[in-house]
Protein backbone atom coordinates (compact mmCIF):
# COMPACT_ATOMS: atom_id res chain seq x y z
CA UNK A 1 0.00 0.00 0.00
CA UNK A 2 1.73 3.66 -0.76
CA UNK A 3 -0.25 6.91 0.20
CA UNK A 4 0.25 10.17 -2.25
CA UNK A 5 2.75 12.06 -0.31
CA UNK A 6 2.34 16.17 0.59
CA UNK A 7 -1.02 16.11 -0.01
CA UNK A 8 -3.94 16.28 2.12
CA UNK A 9 -7.01 14.05 2.49
CA UNK A 10 -10.14 13.62 4.35
CA UNK A 11 -10.74 11.71 7.33
CA UNK A 12 -13.76 10.99 9.90
CA UNK A 13 -11.29 12.58 12.16
CA UNK A 14 -10.35 15.50 10.25
CA UNK A 15 -7.91 16.98 7.25
CA UNK A 16 -4.84 14.91 7.44
CA UNK A 17 -1.29 15.20 5.47
CA UNK A 18 1.29 12.69 4.86
CA UNK A 19 4.66 14.64 4.73
CA UNK A 20 7.44 13.15 3.09
CA UNK A 21 10.34 13.10 6.03
CA UNK A 22 12.64 15.15 3.60
CA UNK A 23 10.26 17.57 3.58
CA UNK A 24 10.64 18.61 7.19
CA UNK A 25 13.57 20.73 8.14
CA UNK A 26 15.79 19.23 11.11
CA UNK A 27 16.80 21.80 14.02
CA UNK A 28 19.01 19.83 16.49
CA UNK A 29 19.30 22.75 18.79
CA UNK A 30 18.09 26.44 19.68
CA UNK A 31 21.39 28.17 17.99
CA UNK A 32 20.89 26.33 14.51
CA UNK A 33 16.89 27.01 14.80
CA UNK A 34 17.66 30.92 15.38
CA UNK A 35 20.51 31.41 12.91
CA UNK A 36 18.05 29.26 10.12
CA UNK A 37 15.15 31.96 11.29
CA UNK A 38 17.41 35.15 11.52
CA UNK A 39 18.66 34.16 7.52
CA UNK A 40 15.13 33.29 5.65
CA UNK A 41 12.80 34.94 7.82
CA UNK A 42 11.55 38.56 7.50
CA UNK A 43 11.15 39.71 10.94
CA UNK A 44 7.48 41.09 10.55
CA UNK A 45 6.52 37.11 9.75
CA UNK A 46 8.59 36.07 13.06
CA UNK A 47 6.28 38.86 15.26
CA UNK A 48 3.49 37.59 13.85
CA UNK A 49 3.80 33.93 13.61
CA UNK A 50 5.11 34.09 17.27
CA UNK A 51 2.22 36.33 18.36
CA UNK A 52 0.31 33.38 16.84
CA UNK A 53 1.69 30.61 18.28
CA UNK A 54 2.24 31.97 22.53
CA UNK A 55 -1.17 33.94 22.13
CA UNK A 56 -2.74 31.26 23.23
CA UNK A 57 -0.59 31.04 26.18
CA UNK A 58 -1.69 34.22 28.28
CA UNK A 59 1.24 36.00 29.39
CA UNK A 60 3.93 34.96 27.20
CA UNK A 61 1.86 36.62 23.80
CA UNK A 62 2.34 40.00 24.38
CA UNK A 63 6.13 39.83 25.16
CA UNK A 64 7.61 37.70 21.90
CA UNK A 65 5.72 40.29 20.30
CA UNK A 66 7.12 43.18 21.15
CA UNK A 67 10.22 42.52 19.85
CA UNK A 68 12.21 40.57 16.54
CA UNK A 69 14.66 38.88 19.19
CA UNK A 70 11.94 37.62 21.48
CA UNK A 71 10.41 36.38 18.34
CA UNK A 72 13.25 34.28 17.52
CA UNK A 73 14.02 32.86 20.82
CA UNK A 74 10.25 31.79 21.23
CA UNK A 75 10.21 30.27 17.61
CA UNK A 76 13.40 28.80 18.38
CA UNK A 77 12.13 26.99 21.58
CA UNK A 78 9.21 25.94 19.99
CA UNK A 79 11.23 24.69 17.10
CA UNK A 80 13.48 22.72 19.42
CA UNK A 81 10.60 21.30 21.38
CA UNK A 82 8.34 20.07 18.40
CA UNK A 83 5.90 22.21 18.76
CA UNK A 84 6.11 23.51 15.95
CA UNK A 85 8.10 22.22 12.97
CA UNK A 86 9.35 23.88 9.32
CA UNK A 87 7.95 21.95 6.41
CA UNK A 88 9.18 22.46 2.79
CA UNK A 89 5.75 23.12 1.03
CA UNK A 90 7.32 24.12 -2.54
CA UNK A 91 10.17 21.81 -3.59
CA UNK A 92 10.51 23.03 -6.53
CA UNK A 93 9.75 26.60 -5.96
CA UNK A 94 12.51 29.14 -7.33
CA UNK A 95 13.55 32.38 -5.62
CA UNK A 96 14.05 35.22 -8.54
CA UNK A 97 16.51 38.36 -7.43
CA UNK A 98 16.46 37.19 -3.56
CA UNK A 99 17.99 35.11 -1.02
CA UNK A 100 16.34 32.06 -0.92
CA UNK A 101 14.35 30.82 1.85
CA UNK A 102 14.49 26.32 1.18
CA UNK A 103 11.00 26.57 0.45
CA UNK A 104 10.56 26.00 3.89
CA UNK A 105 7.54 27.43 6.03
CA UNK A 106 6.77 27.08 9.60
CA UNK A 107 3.99 25.47 10.82
CA UNK A 108 2.19 24.93 14.05
CA UNK A 109 2.90 20.45 14.54
CA UNK A 110 -0.90 20.34 15.22
CA UNK A 111 -2.38 18.15 12.10
CA UNK A 112 -5.54 20.38 13.00
CA UNK A 113 -3.42 23.25 11.21
CA UNK A 114 -2.02 20.73 8.71
CA UNK A 115 -3.99 21.59 5.80
CA UNK A 116 -1.88 24.96 5.76
CA UNK A 117 0.88 22.81 4.27
CA UNK A 118 0.01 23.34 0.86
CA UNK A 119 2.41 24.87 -2.06
CA UNK A 120 0.58 28.35 -2.00
CA UNK A 121 2.00 31.69 -2.47
CA UNK A 122 2.03 33.47 1.15
CA UNK A 123 -1.38 35.04 2.38
CA UNK A 124 0.63 38.10 3.74
CA UNK A 125 2.55 39.58 1.38
CA UNK A 126 4.71 42.26 2.45
CA UNK A 127 5.53 45.11 -0.18
CA UNK A 128 8.33 44.74 -1.07
CA UNK A 129 7.56 41.12 -1.57
CA UNK A 130 6.44 40.22 -5.00
CA UNK A 131 5.40 36.47 -6.39
CA UNK A 132 3.74 34.48 -9.31
CA UNK A 133 2.21 31.31 -9.11
CA UNK A 134 1.05 28.97 -11.28
CA UNK A 135 -1.44 25.83 -11.16
CA UNK A 136 -1.83 23.28 -14.01
CA UNK A 137 -4.47 20.91 -14.10
CA UNK A 138 -6.33 18.29 -16.78
CA UNK A 139 -9.89 18.90 -17.72
CA UNK A 140 -10.90 16.53 -15.08
CA UNK A 141 -9.40 19.10 -12.29
CA UNK A 142 -6.61 16.59 -11.52
CA UNK A 143 -3.34 18.42 -10.97
CA UNK A 144 -0.59 17.81 -13.37
CA UNK A 145 2.46 16.85 -11.82
CA UNK A 146 5.95 17.72 -13.13
CA UNK A 147 5.54 19.43 -16.47
CA UNK A 148 8.08 21.63 -17.21
CA UNK A 149 8.17 25.37 -17.21
CA UNK A 150 10.37 28.58 -18.15
CA UNK A 151 9.36 31.77 -16.76
CA UNK A 152 11.44 34.91 -17.67
CA UNK A 153 11.67 37.99 -16.35
CA UNK A 154 11.99 41.55 -18.30
CA UNK A 155 15.51 41.41 -16.33
CA UNK A 156 16.21 38.43 -18.86
CA UNK A 157 16.75 36.68 -16.02
CA UNK A 158 14.62 33.29 -16.25
CA UNK A 159 13.59 30.72 -14.28
CA UNK A 160 12.70 26.67 -14.85
CA UNK A 161 11.49 24.32 -12.68
CA UNK A 162 8.90 21.42 -12.61
CA UNK A 163 4.96 21.44 -11.19
CA UNK A 164 4.73 19.80 -7.95
CA UNK A 165 2.49 17.07 -6.88
CA UNK A 166 -0.30 20.11 -6.38
CA UNK A 167 0.55 20.85 -9.99
CA UNK A 168 1.46 24.36 -8.75
CA UNK A 169 4.65 26.15 -9.57
CA UNK A 170 6.02 29.12 -7.24
CA UNK A 171 7.96 32.17 -7.64
CA UNK A 172 9.45 35.18 -5.69
CA UNK A 173 10.00 38.23 -7.61
CA UNK A 174 11.73 41.11 -6.54
CA UNK A 175 9.54 43.61 -8.48
CA UNK A 176 5.83 43.87 -8.87
CA UNK A 177 6.84 43.59 -12.73
CA UNK A 178 4.85 41.11 -14.90
CA UNK A 179 6.95 37.86 -16.15
CA UNK A 180 6.63 35.61 -19.89
CA UNK A 181 5.91 32.12 -19.24
CA UNK A 182 5.82 28.78 -21.04
CA UNK A 183 5.17 25.10 -20.25
CA UNK A 184 8.44 24.18 -22.40
CA UNK A 185 7.19 20.64 -23.29
CA UNK A 186 3.92 21.44 -24.73
CA UNK A 187 2.68 22.59 -27.86
CA UNK A 188 0.37 25.58 -27.96
CA UNK A 189 -2.79 23.53 -28.88
CA UNK A 190 -2.20 21.17 -25.76
CA UNK A 191 -3.08 23.92 -22.83
CA UNK A 192 -4.76 27.15 -22.45
CA UNK A 193 -5.48 29.90 -19.35
CA UNK A 194 -8.86 28.72 -17.67
CA UNK B 1 12.54 17.57 -38.24
CA UNK B 2 13.02 14.37 -35.69
CA UNK B 3 11.10 11.35 -36.12
CA UNK B 4 9.83 8.69 -33.31
CA UNK B 5 10.20 4.85 -34.14
CA UNK B 6 7.10 3.46 -33.11
CA UNK B 7 7.38 0.47 -30.68
CA UNK B 8 5.13 -2.32 -30.15
CA UNK B 9 1.66 -1.20 -28.45
CA UNK B 10 2.46 2.58 -29.11
CA UNK B 11 -0.41 4.61 -31.51
CA UNK B 12 -0.22 8.38 -32.52
CA UNK B 13 -2.11 8.90 -29.44
CA UNK B 14 0.78 7.88 -27.09
CA UNK B 15 3.20 8.90 -29.18
CA UNK B 16 1.92 12.84 -29.22
CA UNK B 17 1.75 12.89 -25.35
CA UNK B 18 5.26 11.93 -24.80
CA UNK B 19 6.54 14.94 -27.01
CA UNK B 20 3.75 17.16 -26.13
CA UNK B 21 1.62 17.60 -28.96
CA UNK B 22 -1.98 16.67 -29.96
CA UNK B 23 -1.55 13.41 -31.60
CA UNK B 24 -3.71 15.43 -34.55
CA UNK B 25 -1.10 17.89 -34.79
CA UNK B 26 1.07 14.96 -35.41
CA UNK B 27 -1.04 12.96 -37.61
CA UNK B 28 -2.03 15.45 -39.38
CA UNK B 29 2.06 17.15 -40.26
CA UNK B 30 2.61 16.78 -43.78
CA UNK B 31 5.77 14.66 -43.21
CA UNK B 32 3.51 12.08 -42.01
CA UNK B 33 1.36 11.77 -45.58
CA UNK B 34 3.09 8.35 -46.69
CA UNK B 35 2.33 6.88 -43.21
CA UNK B 36 -1.53 8.32 -43.49
CA UNK B 37 -1.62 6.35 -46.83
CA UNK B 38 0.01 3.01 -45.68
CA UNK B 39 -1.45 3.23 -42.22
CA UNK B 40 -5.10 4.50 -42.18
CA UNK B 41 -5.68 4.35 -38.81
CA UNK B 42 -3.63 6.70 -36.05
CA UNK B 43 -4.60 3.86 -33.35
CA UNK B 44 -3.09 0.69 -35.13
CA UNK B 45 0.88 1.64 -36.41
CA UNK B 46 3.25 -1.16 -36.55
CA UNK B 47 6.09 -1.92 -34.99
CA UNK B 48 9.06 -0.37 -36.70
CA UNK B 49 6.58 2.15 -38.45
CA UNK B 50 8.39 6.03 -38.24
CA UNK B 51 6.07 9.05 -37.40
CA UNK B 52 8.01 12.72 -38.23
CA UNK B 53 7.56 14.88 -34.87
CA UNK B 54 7.30 18.47 -36.16
CA UNK B 55 8.90 21.68 -34.49
CA UNK B 56 6.61 22.43 -31.74
CA UNK B 57 5.45 25.84 -31.38
CA UNK B 58 5.44 27.63 -27.82
CA UNK B 59 2.12 29.29 -26.14
CA UNK B 60 3.86 32.65 -23.96
CA UNK B 61 1.69 33.81 -21.83
CA UNK B 62 2.37 37.07 -19.91
CA UNK B 63 2.15 36.45 -15.82
CA UNK B 64 0.80 39.49 -13.45
CA UNK B 65 2.74 39.51 -10.36
CA UNK B 66 1.02 38.51 -6.75
CA UNK B 67 -1.51 36.31 -8.31
CA UNK B 68 -2.37 32.33 -9.11
CA UNK B 69 -2.65 31.63 -12.84
CA UNK B 70 -4.59 28.70 -13.68
CA UNK B 71 -4.00 26.27 -16.71
CA UNK B 72 -5.82 23.62 -18.25
CA UNK B 73 -4.19 20.78 -20.53
CA UNK B 74 -6.08 19.31 -22.85
CA UNK B 75 -6.52 15.56 -21.35
CA UNK B 76 -6.43 13.80 -24.78
CA UNK B 77 -8.64 10.97 -24.18
CA UNK B 78 -9.49 8.33 -26.58
CA UNK B 79 -12.35 6.01 -27.15
CA UNK B 80 -12.05 2.65 -26.05
CA UNK B 81 -15.08 0.66 -27.58
CA UNK B 82 -15.13 -3.57 -26.70
CA UNK B 83 -18.06 -5.64 -27.93
CA UNK B 84 -19.04 -8.61 -25.81
CA UNK B 85 -20.19 -11.92 -27.71
CA UNK B 86 -21.19 -15.28 -26.60
CA UNK B 87 -21.87 -18.19 -28.61
CA UNK B 88 -22.85 -15.85 -31.67
CA UNK B 89 -24.97 -13.70 -29.00
CA UNK B 90 -24.23 -10.55 -27.93
CA UNK B 91 -24.26 -10.21 -24.06
CA UNK B 92 -25.98 -7.27 -23.45
CA UNK B 93 -26.73 -5.28 -19.81
CA UNK B 94 -23.93 -7.30 -18.62
CA UNK B 95 -22.54 -6.02 -15.67
CA UNK B 96 -18.62 -5.27 -15.95
CA UNK B 97 -15.70 -3.73 -14.35
CA UNK B 98 -13.23 -2.25 -16.23
CA UNK B 99 -9.96 -1.39 -14.88
CA UNK B 100 -7.62 0.48 -17.00
CA UNK B 101 -4.19 1.97 -15.70
CA UNK B 102 -5.78 4.16 -12.71
CA UNK B 103 -9.23 4.47 -13.47
CA UNK B 104 -12.09 1.79 -12.78
CA UNK B 105 -14.91 1.85 -15.09
CA UNK B 106 -18.49 0.38 -14.05
CA UNK B 107 -21.29 -0.17 -15.68
CA UNK B 108 -23.33 -2.80 -18.04
CA UNK B 109 -23.14 -3.57 -21.71
CA UNK B 110 -25.63 -1.95 -23.97
CA UNK B 111 -28.62 -3.82 -26.07
CA UNK B 112 -25.90 -4.95 -28.40
CA UNK B 113 -23.25 -5.88 -25.31
CA UNK B 114 -20.83 -2.91 -26.20
CA UNK B 115 -18.70 -1.04 -23.42
CA UNK B 116 -17.62 2.25 -24.40
CA UNK B 117 -15.67 4.34 -22.14
CA UNK B 118 -12.98 7.03 -22.56
CA UNK B 119 -9.36 6.68 -21.61
CA UNK B 120 -6.17 8.41 -20.92
CA UNK B 121 -4.53 8.31 -24.67
CA UNK B 122 -1.21 6.61 -22.72
CA UNK B 123 -3.24 3.70 -21.54
CA UNK B 124 -1.61 0.21 -22.18
CA UNK B 125 -3.04 -2.32 -20.36
CA UNK B 126 -6.04 -3.09 -17.86
CA UNK B 127 -8.92 -5.87 -16.94
CA UNK B 128 -12.07 -6.94 -17.73
CA UNK B 129 -14.13 -8.49 -14.96
CA UNK B 130 -17.46 -9.83 -15.75
CA UNK B 131 -19.94 -11.66 -13.63
CA UNK B 132 -19.09 -10.63 -10.49
CA UNK B 133 -14.99 -11.25 -11.06
CA UNK B 134 -15.83 -14.90 -11.60
CA UNK B 135 -14.48 -14.08 -15.57
CA UNK B 136 -11.45 -12.36 -15.74
CA UNK B 137 -9.64 -10.86 -19.17
CA UNK B 138 -6.21 -9.32 -19.50
CA UNK B 139 -6.76 -5.73 -21.80
CA UNK B 140 -4.07 -4.77 -24.04
CA UNK B 141 -4.18 -1.36 -25.77
CA UNK B 142 -3.05 0.00 -28.86
CA UNK B 143 -1.48 -3.45 -29.76
CA UNK B 144 -4.00 -4.77 -32.98
CA UNK B 145 -2.44 -4.28 -35.74
CA UNK B 146 -3.57 -2.92 -39.35
CA UNK B 147 -5.79 -5.62 -41.08
CA UNK B 148 -3.01 -5.31 -44.13
CA UNK B 149 -0.68 -7.25 -41.60
CA UNK B 150 -1.25 -11.07 -41.15
CA UNK B 151 -1.05 -10.44 -37.27
CA UNK B 152 -3.79 -7.91 -37.81
CA UNK B 153 -5.67 -10.81 -39.11
CA UNK B 154 -4.56 -13.40 -36.32
CA UNK B 155 -5.12 -11.02 -33.76
CA UNK B 156 -9.04 -10.61 -34.98
CA UNK B 157 -9.33 -14.01 -35.93
CA UNK B 158 -8.33 -14.75 -32.30
CA UNK B 159 -10.68 -12.03 -30.47
CA UNK B 160 -13.96 -13.21 -33.04
CA UNK B 161 -13.18 -17.14 -31.06
CA UNK B 162 -11.52 -18.44 -34.25
CA UNK B 163 -7.88 -18.84 -32.03
CA UNK B 164 -5.05 -18.62 -34.52
CA UNK B 165 -2.35 -19.36 -31.04
CA UNK B 166 0.46 -16.54 -31.23
CA UNK B 167 0.12 -13.38 -33.20
CA UNK B 168 3.63 -14.16 -35.05
CA UNK B 169 2.58 -13.17 -38.79
CA UNK B 170 2.97 -16.87 -39.77
CA UNK B 171 0.44 -18.44 -41.98
CA UNK B 172 0.73 -21.59 -39.72
CA UNK B 173 -1.56 -24.59 -39.92
CA UNK B 174 -3.29 -23.68 -36.74
CA UNK B 175 -3.96 -19.77 -38.31
CA UNK B 176 -4.92 -21.40 -41.75
CA UNK B 177 -7.42 -23.75 -39.42
CA UNK B 178 -8.75 -20.99 -38.12
CA UNK B 179 -8.87 -18.79 -41.52
CA UNK B 180 -11.55 -21.90 -42.73
CA UNK B 181 -13.44 -22.24 -39.83
CA UNK B 182 -14.23 -18.00 -40.01
CA UNK B 183 -14.47 -18.59 -43.94
CA UNK B 184 -17.16 -21.45 -42.91
CA UNK B 185 -18.78 -19.73 -40.66
CA UNK B 186 -19.46 -16.74 -42.97
CA UNK B 187 -19.70 -18.37 -46.08
CA UNK B 188 -16.84 -17.20 -47.55
CA UNK B 189 -15.10 -19.28 -50.12
CA UNK B 190 -13.37 -21.28 -47.63
CA UNK B 191 -9.54 -21.08 -49.25
CA UNK B 192 -7.33 -20.77 -45.52
CA UNK B 193 -5.54 -17.80 -47.14
CA UNK B 194 -5.99 -14.03 -46.21
CA UNK B 195 -7.81 -13.14 -48.77
CA UNK B 196 -9.22 -9.72 -49.69
CA UNK B 197 -12.64 -10.61 -48.90
CA UNK B 198 -11.70 -12.26 -45.32
CA UNK B 199 -9.51 -9.22 -44.93
CA UNK B 200 -12.97 -7.23 -45.67
CA UNK B 201 -15.05 -9.59 -43.64
CA UNK B 202 -12.71 -9.33 -40.53
CA UNK B 203 -12.28 -5.47 -40.63
CA UNK B 204 -15.98 -4.58 -40.76
CA UNK B 205 -16.31 -7.44 -37.70
CA UNK B 206 -13.62 -6.07 -35.80
CA UNK B 207 -12.51 -2.73 -37.03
Amino acid sequence: MSFERNRSFSSPLGEFMIISATDILRLSDRDAAEAWLRANVPTTDLESEAQRHEGSEPGRGEDAATSSDGSIAALSSSLVHGELVVVRVAPSARVLDGPSDGGYSALASSLEESGTAESSPPTKAEEDVHWVAVELVDEDGAPVRGEPYLLKRASGQEVRGRTDQNGRAYVRLKDASSSSFTFSNLDTKTWEAE
Amino acid sequence: MPSHQVGRGESVPSIAKQYGFLWEVIWDDPGNAALRQKRPSPFQLVAGDTLVIPNKTLREEELAPNKTHRFVKKSQKIAFKLKLMQMGEARADEPYVLEIDDDIFEGKTDGEGQIDVLIPCDARRGKLKLDEGREEYPVRIGRLDPISELTGVQQRLSNLNFPCGTSDGKLSPRTQAALRRFQQAHRLAVTGEADDATRALLQSLHP
